[in-house]
């Protein structure tokens, strides 16, 4: 009785999708209505950071080659507290105004940490092999940018965001930096950092 | 291109009043030939060509008026054995000067054996021209709220402060108008008054000498970025791939989003394209400090800030000062809150571990020379264990820094002849004061919080060279004086609110809005 049921459900369910309009378009997330966000500190982005860019931690950024920057150098600005050495017992209730900066220094290191890497030993990349090939296709950069998204934001990319980062490269990299190889250097570092301190990447 | 999901907040409260300009125009009228400079001010409270600059010393732990400027002589006392009072060679008069200096020549901070030399004297010389005492007496001796009531006026303007005030006032063109060198405590807590623009709250610097490197994303990377690109890649981050994913479809409104995506267009650029990186390195070059091998330059006032305040290495307050300082210079800042540290500090390069790890036998941590002890362990309130060396001690490092940073700013112009600190106002703010009484004929003692206590401002723009109310030799408690003429009126004491008033209107900021008392006696009055 239950089989022929489900059955006759099926039958009825691929009628109607034989009906139904090839592609709908998909629907905008409505905005919440209690939208509240908190910010990722210092920490849990490098962590982040580390896990995505394949980094251990003390690798990802480094002020004047000797202050960790998440631990040291801006660990107040982003979010940390060291009440008995600098006297702030809890995390600044507001961001303060050099935090975007601070986040900005640290994904730029680790992303351009990563980049060299990757492309002085193409064989063991971790994210941007394909751009170290001689002759590198669209196809190739659209893979990293996948690749940063699920990496970064655990989430496929959308075609937009392949698209708009692919023609990043296209339309402001190249011109600027004629070499093929170091234009992909460029772009693969900056790509890098757009995902990395995008508000998704920074807030949860 | 999406359109931004964010809005950018600048908006900013008017302070002056049609009204009130009427008021204050018609005060100037009634007494042309006499001005109050806080009137004055508050004229141009809207013009960003006319800044005055407010530095607050966090004087943590209760800097006790009566071991400084209002010192008692024992001879003075009727109860001198019983009362914190001073053989009478300890308290000095300088000469044209309503202020006392205690000098004390010592072997000892309390139980920490080190010789302890302090010289208020020379600082009073120095500065009593543009020195202020006022007495008044405060209403909690819990340390978090002293302290913030001292600069709040106990809420007296919605809860405001001091620093709010004075970046509402002044600082709406410069990148960060209020700026908290250090935790601050209380003296930096954030005020009650959300309907004030961002912009006014502290932004805390905690660590003076790498936080500059958080002014500017791409200098001083271990690589050479092309700028141009890397602002590029922010504008398609912050302008395309942002508003269009779905996280800030869903949550765009936040207040939090809103917040940091303003943090990212003007004040950002702000601080970026002012180059103040390199301007705000205190450090010159040096291998533990190498900036030149990043690219950075040292920053050509170095040496001086260093010739002003010799301790910049080891002594945290020295380097706050050399920050506050370059803070004002480079018009950063219209605030800053800076004060000595409550933690033990003692010379860089002294094995000293007070946890119990040390490998320093005992006989030998027993003994310092004079100048290895930078700070003692709670700053002020080590008084309760040694309240007389303990204050002579806090006392003579206020005033160092205070001296370092007036030399500093009397010698940099701000236009036409008149220098940065014509425009200044150092307060020395506390938590409270301490109890007066002593074992009879004790020569050290400690002491307790008490309500009762006076405070040491520094400007050009107060009634200086002046004691506001005065002490009662018998006591030891300070008496408050009449708002207007500044007469001392013993048995009247001074509250917060109204030394908060005095503060404010001598600063320029127009207080009228907030129905706060006029207190002209503590403004400067010129001819």
């Amino acid at each position: 009785m239950s089989l022929r049921f489900s059955s006759i459900t099926f039958v009825v369910l691929l009628v109607a999708c034989k009906d139904a309009p090839a592609s709908p378009a998909p629907e905008e997330p409505a905005a919440s209505s209690k939208p509240r966000v908190r910010a990722k500190n210092g920490r849990r982005f490098a962590q982040q950071l580390s896990a995505g860019l394949e980094l251990s931690e003390d690798e990802l950024c480094s002020e004047l080659g000797l202050f960790d920057c998440v631990e040291e150098a801006h660990l107040v600005v982003m979010g940390g507290v060291d009440a008995a050495g600098l006297g702030v017992a809890v995390p600044l209730p507001v961001a303060p105004v050099t935090a975007p900066i601070a986040y900005d220094r640290v994904a730029l290191s680790a992303c351009f940490e990563r980049v060299d890497r990757d492309f002085e030993s193409p064989g063991d990349a971790a994210i941007f092999g394909a751009l170290t090939e001689s002759d590198v296709s669209q196809e190739a950069r659209e893979g990293v940018v996948s690749e940063l998204y699920l990496r970064l934001l655990h989430r496929e990319a959308t075609d937009f965001e392949r698209e708009t980062l692919c023609e990043f490269f296209t339309d402001t990299i190249v011109p600027h930096t004629p070499d093929s190889q170091e234009a992909h250097q460029q772009w693969a570092g900056l790509s890098c950092f757009a995902v990395a301190t995008s508000v998704e990447s920074l807030f949860y | 291109m999406s359109k931004p999901m964010f809005k950018q907040d600048r908006s900013r409260p008017r302070t002056l009043s049609r009204r009130n300009m009427l008021r204050a125009t018609a005060a100037a009228a009634v007494a042309p030939t006499l001005w109050l400079e806080g009137e004055h001010s508050s004229h141009a409270a809207e013009s960003a060509d006319d800044p005055r600059f407010l530095i607050v010393f966090a004087a943590d732990g209760g800097a006790s008026i009566i071991d400084s400027a209002l010192a008692i002589r024992a001879s003075e006392s009727a109860n001198a054995a019983t009362l914190n009072t001073f053989e009478d060679s300890l308290v000095h008069t300088v000469r044209d000067s309503p202020f006392r200096a205690v000098d004390l020549d010592r072997n000892d901070l309390g139980s920490i054996s080190v010789p302890v030399q302090t010289q208020q004297s020379e600082f009073i010389r120095n500065h009593h021209r543009d020195m202020m005492v006022a007495t008044w007496t405060r209403t909690s001796v819990n340390h978090a709220i002293g302290q913030r009531r001292s600069v709040t006026g106990n809420e007296a303007w919605a809860g405001r402060s001091l620093q709010e005030l004075a970046a509402l006032t002044y600082g709406e063109q410069v990148p960060i108008p209020n700026v908290h060198l250090g935790g601050a405590g209380g003296f930096g807590a954030r005020g009650t008054d959300e309907s004030l623009p961002s912009w006014c709250f502290g932004e805390t610097v905690s660590e003076p000498a790498l936080w500059p490197l958080s002014l500017d994303g791409m200098r001083g990377l271990s690589r050479d970025l092309p700028r141009d690109l890397v602002s590029e890649a922010r504008a398609l981050r912050n302008d395309v791939l942002d508003p269009s994913s779905d996280f800030a479809k869903v949550f765009g409104e936040s207040r939090r989003l809103q917040h940091w995506q303003s943090l990212r267009g003007e004040p950002q650029q702000r601080l970026e394209s002012s180059g103040l990186l390199e301007k705000l390195l205190v450090f010159g070059h040096s291998e533990d400090y190498p900036i030149e091998s990043y690219g950075l330059a040292t920053n050509p006032e170095s040496t001086r800030l260093r010739e002003v305040f010799p301790n910049l290495d080891n002594d945290p307050f020295e380097t706050q000062a050399a920050m506050a300082y370059l803070m004002l210079e480079h018009r950063v800042a219209t605030t800053v809150t800076l004060g000595p540290s409550s933690d033990f500090i003692a010379r860089g390069d002294l094995d000293i571990d007070f946890y119990g790890d040390s490998e320093m036998p005992a006989d030998d941590a027993a003994q310092f020379a004079a100048g290895d002890i930078i700070n003692p362990p709670l700053a002020f309130d080590f008084s309760h264990q040694a309240h007389r060396s303990t204050q002579a001690f806090m006392w003579d490092r206020v005033y160092k820094a205070a001296d370092g940073l007036i030399r500093l700013l009397k010698a940099r112009e701000f236009r036409n002849g008149e220098s940065f600190w014509d425009r200044t106002m150092i307060v020395i703010a506390s938590d409270f004061g301490r109890s007066k009484k002593r074992p009879e004929g004790a020569r050290e003692f400690g002491t307790a919080h008490d309500l009762n206590n006076g405070m040491v401002v520094l400007s050009p723009m107060v009634a200086g060279n002046r004691v506001l109310g005065g002490v009662d030799p018998d006591t030891a408690m300070t008496y408050g004086f009449d708002p207007l003429s500044g007469e001392p009126r013993p048995g009247r004491t001074m509250t917060e609110p109204e030394i908060f008033a005095g503060l404010l209107q001598a600063l320029g900021v127009d207080t009228t809005e907030a129905g706060l008392p006029d207190m002209p006696s503590m403004r400067r009055i010129r001819a």
